[in-house]
């Protein structure tokens, strides 16, 4: 009888103790860290509005210089991506960026980012599957994730401080003038100078 | 008797909450970078561009500007 009644509490208590574990499992408790007080200066950057800054290449210095790039969590719906704004259809640009943002092509890497970006635009591995009319399209559709991923990268190298920000300002605003041309139905002839002019730019700052 | 009836009744109730750890740990793997990679393993890659420096990137272009003629 006694044996029984040991049983019994070592059941009991293995159901008691294994929920412990359980919860352990799923959870854990970072300690609090102190939370710095903002100092003036902190509070006058975070009211910084670039939104209102006329000059797209000042607002672009001042988003930099704020650090508002919010690492690929922007709300398209609040904030209208640079390329949109000056397009006769800026529904369409907004819902292509909205697109890539959601298929988190962004996050990968080498050839996995390059068939996320082709997916995202509704291309296969290459151009030759699709009808011409089809195919310059989709190409204008892959081009602009194409820049914004030079974007990314000249944005992470001014966060890192190898880029100053006036010059990851100047290439942003060079990148959203073709990627403008781009999505306006400007043709290959009249993309390649500014294409040609990135490309230096870019090559100077990050070699 | 007794005896077995309670051994088997703790083995029984260790193989359940055994089941709820791993399943717990499984939902949570699923919702993390390994649904990530997950996604990105489904197809060869080969095929396509290894856009890891900036060259990749500019021949990427080049190579779809043509498309835009």
């Amino acid at each position: 009888m006694k044996k029984g009644a040991v049983l019994i509490s070592a059941f009991i208590s293995l159901l008691l103790i294994f929920p412990i574990f359980v919860y352990a499992a799923g959870s854990s408790t970072i300690p609090p860290q102190p939370t710095p007080t903002p100092t003036i200066s902190d509070k006058a950057m975070e009211k910084k509005d670039c939104e209102s800054v006329t000059m797209r290449k000042e607002r672009i210095k001042c988003r930099l210089q704020n650090k508002v790039e919010e690492d690929g969590n922007i709300d398209y719906d609040v904030r209208v991506p640079e390329a949109c704004k000056t397009l006769r259809n800026p529904t369409a640009c907004i819902a292509l960026y909205k697109n890539v943002q959601s298929s988190q092509c962004y996050n990968l890497e080498g050839r996995d980012k390059d068939k996320c970006f082709k997916e995202t635009a509704g291309i296969r591995s290459n151009f030759s599957g699709l009808i011409p009319e089809e195919r310059a399209q989709k190409a204008r559709e892959y081009l602009v994730f194409l820049l914004y991923e030079f974007e990314e990268r000249i944005e992470d190298d001014n966060k890192k401080g190898l880029i100053s920000d006036d010059s990851a300002a100047e290439i942003i605003e060079l990148i959203t003038q073709i990627k403008e041309d781009i999505l306006s139905g400007k043709n290959r002839a009249e993309i390649m100078p500014k294409f040609n002019e990135l490309k230096q730019k870019i090559r100077a700052v990050r070699s | 008797m007794k005896k077995g009836i309670l051994i088997a009744a703790v083995i029984i109730a260790l193989i359940i909450i055994g089941i709820f750890i791993f399943s717990f740990n499984g939902k949570n793997a699923g919702n993390g970078e390994g649904a990530q990679k997950q996604i990105a393993a489904g197809e060869p890659t080969q095929d396509y561009a290894n856009l890891q420096t900036n060259n990749d990137i500019f021949n990427a272009i080049d190579e779809s500007l043509k498309f835009l003629d």
